[in-house]
C-alpha cells in the first residue's frame, strides 16, 4: 500500500531548550577555568580568550599581527622548530583575533597533550617575535590585501564599516598597506605584554577528559606567570557616515551592495526581538530578501540580512552581490522590503515559521560540546548568565507581530542610512 | 570506527544507518551517484544547475523548504563532478518531514518553465559571483582543460561556460531526472538520535513504494596516460603571478592514493612542510604554496600552488619546485617525517568522527564508491604506508611528462 503523501506529517515545534552551566574551577594564579565535558572520541579543545581584540590596539593591526606571529618561535625555539613539534601531534593550535577579543584554540589527542601543552606554555612565557618573522607575515598579509581588493564584496564591506563606525574606529578602520608596514616587533611585544593577560581573560576546556587530563592541563595552567605590563580598556566613540557612496570598479561583472545602519548590541531588551525581525527580513533561506531578490526576479546567488553585535556596538545591515544591469534595482527592492517591515505586520503563518527555524538553530547551536564552548564564550564576553541566555531564546516564541512592526518602525530609518554600491 | 547498519530496499535505494544519541538531531542525507562528469559536453554545468531545481517543489510538497523551516531542520546540498549531494539536519521528533520530502522529489519532482528559467539565472550569477568576479576565479576552467583532455572531469562542476547554462531546455531537465534521480542510483544515510529498527520502518515507509523506473550504468571515457608536458601562461586580472602544477594520480580507493595523499602533506601541508619551509621562509620566493590532492573518485590530480613574491623571476620559482620535488624522490622522508604525516592523518580522522555530518558523508561516499565499510579502513591503508612505498609512488608522480603547468601572469598596464 503506498504511503500517504498529500497529508504533510505532522510537526512538533521545538519547546525544550535547556543547557546546563560549565562547572567553573578558579586556579590559584587567579585565573578562570570552565569545563564542557562531553562527545566519545579521546580528543579536547583547549580555549584561551584573552581581550586582547582590534579594540585594546594603541596602533591599527596590532591585534591581528600579534596573533599571527605568536606561534613563530620562543626563546628556545625557532618558528620552524614550534610549527614542527605541532604538525608532528596532529595538533591544531588556532591563534584568531577579532574586533574584541583574542582567541587561541588548541585541539588535539588526548593522548599527545602533555608535550603540546609544554609547548603552549612555553609559547605564552617567552614568544620571540622575530624581525624576520614579521617582515614575512607582512609580505603575505599585502599579497593576500591585493587579491581581496579585485573583489567588489570586500570593497563594499570595508567601506561600509569605515562608513558605519569612523576610518578610525577599530570596527571601522580598514586594512591598508601603510598600515601592516608600519607596525614594529616593539609594537608586537607591548601588545603582547599589556592585553595577553590571562587574568583579564578565561579558559574553556571541552571534549572528552578524564579526571588525569585535567589534572595535568590545571598543572600547566597555573604556571602561567602572570603579566606585568598595563592593561589597557578603552572607549571609542561611533562616528557614522550616512549617505549614498556609490563607486565604480572596471571590468567588474558584479554590483555589491551593502545598505545599513547602527544598531543596537545583544545587551539591550529588545535585541532578541529585533534579531527575529532580521531573520524574517534576511536571515535564512526562504526569507522575505532571498524569495524576492533570488528566487522572484533572479538577480543574485545570494540576497540576506545581518544583524551584527560587537561587544560595545551594534549594526545592522542588508547585501547582496548582483549582475551590474540590476544593481539599481536591487537597492530599491531591498528598501521596499525594509519598508514592508514598517507598514504590514508579518503574516501570523510566516511568523510562526522563522521562529521555529530559529528555535532548530539555536539547538544546533549548543549540540556536542565544542559547540557549546562557542556559544559559552560568547555567554562569558558579554557576561550573559546561562539562565538568560536560556530565557531569552525561549521569549522568542512570545513575540507579537505587533511588537515587530513597531520594531521595525523604531530601528529602520529608511531616509538615514549608509548606502554603499560598488 | 564508525559503527553502522545496512539494507536495501526492494527498488535499489540503500540505506545505511549510524546511532548516536547524544544529540537531538538526525542527519538525512541524501547522495545521488550523478555528477558533472555524467554531463554532455555541451551542456556543462547540468547537474549543479539540476540540484537548484530539486528546490522548486514536488507534487505532494508545492514548497520544499517551508516545511523543513517549519521543524527547525536546515537543509542545503551541493554538486561536484562526481556526486550530488542533499542533506536536512532535523530534530528528531520531526524525522519524517524530511523523509517524505526527500522521497517526494526523488520520483515527483515538479518542473516549469518558470523555475528553470529563474534558477538559470541564479545559476549564472553564482558564475559570475564566484568565478568571474574575483582574481583566480577560472584557475579551475584553464588547469582541468590543460591536464585533462578526454575525461569529463576536463569541466568544473559550475559549467565551461554561462552560455551552457542558458542553453538548458525543459526537455534536457526531464532527460537527465528520469536518466539519474532513480532509487537504484541514490544512498540514503541516516545518521543521529534514531535506531535502526525505525530507522528501516521509515525509510521502507516514504521510500519504499518509488519505482525504479531506470538503472544507469556510466561509461565514461578514460583519460590517456599523459606523454609530455603541457603548458599553459595567460595574462590575466590578478594582483600576482600564480603557478599551479597538476600531476595525474590515481583515483580514491585505488593503489598509490594514500601515499600520493601523505606526499602532499610531507611536501605542502601545515607550516612546517617542506615547501613551506624552503620556499616561502627560507628562500622567499613565493608568499604563499600548497600541495593537496583532488580526492576524485577516478583519475585524480596532484596539485602543487604557489604565489609568487613581488619580483621574483618566474623561471628560477618554477625550478625550485621541481628541486624540492626532485628531492622527495631522492631523499624520502625518514621514520620521523613520515611518522609525523601519519599522526596528522590520525587525528584528523579522529576530528571528523565528532560530526554527525561527516559521519554521514563519508559513509556515503565510501558507499557510492562501492561499500560504505571502506571508510573504517582509511586509518589502516594510511598506516601501511612505508617509505618504499611512497618513494616508489613519488616517482611515478614527479615526472616532466606526468606534469601540466598553468601561469596565470598579471598584466603589465
Amino acid at each position: 500500500m503506498s504511503v500517504n503523501r498529500i497529508t504533510p506529517p505532522p510537526i512538533d515545534p521545538i519547546t525544550d531548550f535547556e543547557l546546563l552551566d560549565a562547572e567553573q574551577v578558579a586556579l590559584n594564579n587567579g585565573i578562570n577555568l570552565h569545563l564542557l565535558p562531553g562527545g566519545d572520541q579521546e580528543v579536547i579543545s583547549l580555549q584561551i580568550i584573552f581581550p586582547a581584540g582590534r579594540w585594546h590596539e594603541d596602533k591599527a593591526l596590532q591585534s591581528l599581527l600579534t596573533s599571527s606571529l605568536l606561534k613563530d618561535g620562543t626563546s628556545t625555539k625557532t618558528s620552524k622548530e614550534v610549527n614542527e613539534l605541532l604538525d608532528f601531534y596532529g595538533a591544531h593550535l588556532k591563534l584568531s583575533s577579532s574586533y574584541d577579543f583574542t582567541n587561541l584554540q588548541l585541539v588535539c589527542l588526548n593522548k599527545h597533550l602533555e608535550p603540546l601543552l609544554l609547548l603552549l606554555s612555553e609559547l605564552l612565557d617567552s614568544p620571540r617575535f622575530d624581525e624576520e618573522e614579521l617582515e614575512i607575515k607582512q609580505t603575505n598579509f599585502i599579497e593576500k590585501l591585493k587579491i581581496n581588493e579585485q573583489k567588489t564584496s570586500y570593497l563594499a564591506q570595508r567601506l561600509f564599516h569605515e562608513k558605519m563606525f569612523g576610518k578610525d574606529h577599530p570596527y571601522g578602520y580598514s586594512s591598508d598597506i601603510r598600515k601592516y608596514k608600519s607596525i614594529t616587533t616593539d609594537d608586537l611585544k607591548e601588545f603582547f605584554q599589556n592585553q595577553y593577560n590571562i587574568k583579564k581573560g578565561f579558559i574553556l576546556l571541552s571534549g572528552n577528559f578524564s579526571g588525569k587530563v585535567l589534572n595535568t592541563i590545571l598543572k600547566t595552567l597555573e604556571q602561567i606567570p602572570s603579566k606585568s605590563g598595563q592593561f589597557s580598556t578603552k572607549t571609542h566613540r561611533r562616528e557614522t557616515e550616512f549617505g549614498k557612496f556609490h563607486s565604480r570598479k572596471e571590468n567588474a561583472q558584479q554590483a555589491s551592495i551593502r545598505i545599513g545602519m547602527p544598531s543596537i548590541s545583544i545587551q539591550h531588551p529588545d535585541f532578541q526581538a529585533l534579531h527575529l525581525l532580521n531573520t524574517v527580513l534576511g536571515g535564512y533561506f526562504g526569507s522575505r530578501l532571498m524569495s524576492n531578490l533570488r528566487e522572484d526576479k533572479g538577480f543574485t546567488y545570494g540576497a540576506y540580512s545581518f544583524l551584527g553585535s560587537f561587544l560595545h556596538q551594534g549594526y545592522f545591515y542588508a547585501g547582496t552581490d548582483v549582475g551590474v544591469a540590476q544593481a539599481d534595482a536591487a537597492v530599491e527592492e531591498i528598501y521596499k522590503e525594509l519598508q514592508r517591515l514598517q507598514t504590514e505586520t508579518i503574516p501570523e503563518d510566516e511568523l510562526q515559521l522563522v521562529k521555529n527555524y530559529l528555535m532548530g538553530k539555536y539547538l544546533a547551536k549548543i549540540d556536542g560540546p565544542f559547540s557549546q564552548a562557542k556559544v559559552f564564550r560568547s555567554l562569558l564576553l558579554r557576561k550573559e548568565s546561562t539562565d538568560q541566555f536560556v530565557k531569552r531564546v525561549k521569549s522568542i516564541s512570545f513575540i507579537s507581530a505587533n511588537r515587530l512592526q513597531q520594531l521595525a518602525q523604531q530601528y529602520f530609518n529608511i531616509d538615514k542610512m549608509v548606502e554603499i554600491v560598488v | 570506527m564508525i559503527a553502522f547498519n545496512r539494507f536495501t530496499l526492494s527498488n535499489g535505494l540503500r540505506v545505511l544507518v549510524h546511532e548516536d544519541n547524544s544529540t537531538p538531531f538526525v542527519v538525512v542525507n541524501l547522495t545521488y551517484d550523478v555528477g558533472a562528469k555524467d554531463e554532455h559536453p555541451n551542456r556543462t554545468g547540468f547537474a549543479h544547475l539540476f540540484e537548484h531545481l530539486m528546490f522548486g517543489g514536488s507534487q505532494h510538497a508545492p514548497n520544499f523548504d517551508q516545511p523543513l523551516e517549519l521543524a527547525g531542520a536546515t537543509n542545503n546540498a551541493f554538486t561536484n563532478n562526481d556526486i550530488t549531494n542533499y542533506y536536512e539536519v532535523i530534530p528528531r521528533e520531526n524525522i519524517e518531514t524530511a523523509l517524505w520530502l526527500e522521497s517526494d522529489r526523488m520520483q515527483y519532482l515538479t518542473i516549469n518553465d518558470k523555475s528553470l528559467s529563474i534558477q538559470q539565472m541564479v545559476v549564472i550569477e553564482e558564475f559570475k559571483e564566484r568565478y568571474l568576479n574575483k582574481p583566480y576565479g577560472k584557475t579551475w576552467h584553464y588547469l582541468r582543460d590543460l591536464a585533462y583532455t578526454q575525461h569529463p572531469y576536463r569541466w568544473p562542476t559550475i559549467g565551461l561556460t554561462t552560455e551552457h547554462i542558458a542553453e538548458a531546455r525543459l526537455s534536457d531537465v526531464k532527460q537527465f531526472y528520469e536518466r539519474y534521480y532513480q532509487p537504484s542510483n541514490a544512498v540514503l544515510t541516516l545518521a543521529g538520535n534514531i535506531t535502526f529498527e525505525e530507522a528501516k520502518q521509515l525509510a521502507t515507509k516514504w521510500f519504499g513504494d518509488l519505482e525504479n523506473k531506470h538503472t544507469y550504468r556510466r561509461n565514461l571515457v578514460p583519460e590517456p596516460r599523459q606523454t609530455e608536458a603541457r603548458r599553459l601562461e595567460i595574462t590575466d586580472e590578478v594582483p600576482a603571478d600564480s603557478v599551479h602544477i597538476a600531476f595525474h594520480m590515481p583515483g580514491r580507493n585505488k593503489e598509490g592514493y594514500y601515499e600520493c595523499d601523505l606526499i602532499s602533506d610531507v611536501l605542502g601541508s601545515g607550516e612546517s612542510s617542506r615547501l613551506q619551509q624552503s620556499l616561502v621562509k627560507e628562500k622567499k620566493l613565493f608568499s604563499s604554496v600548497d600541495a593537496y590532492i583532488l580526492g576524485s573518485f577516478e583519475n585524480g590530480l596532484f596539485i602543487i600552488n604557489g604565489r609568487l613574491s613581488n619580483g621574483v623571476n618566474k623561471e628560477r620559482a618554477e625550478e625550485e619546485i621541481w628541486n624540492a620535488v626532485n628531492e622527495i624522490k631522492e631523499k624520502p622522508p625518514g621514520a620521523k617525517e613520515l611518522q609525523k604525516v601519519q599522526n596528522k592523518v590520525e587525528a584528523n580522522l579522529t576530528y571528523q568522527l565528532m560530526e554527525p555530518m561527516h559521519k554521514a558523508l563519508n559513509l556515503a561516499f565510501y558507499e557510492i564508491m562501492g561499500d560504505a565499510n571502506d571508510v573504517n579502513h582509511e586509518a589502516k591503508h594510511y598506516q601501511a604506508v612505508t617509505q618504499d612505498s611512497f618513494e616508489h609512488v613519488a616517482a611515478e608522480l614527479f615526472r616532466r611528462e606526468n606534469s601540466n603547468t598553468l601561469w596565470q601572469l598579471k598584466s603589465n598596464k
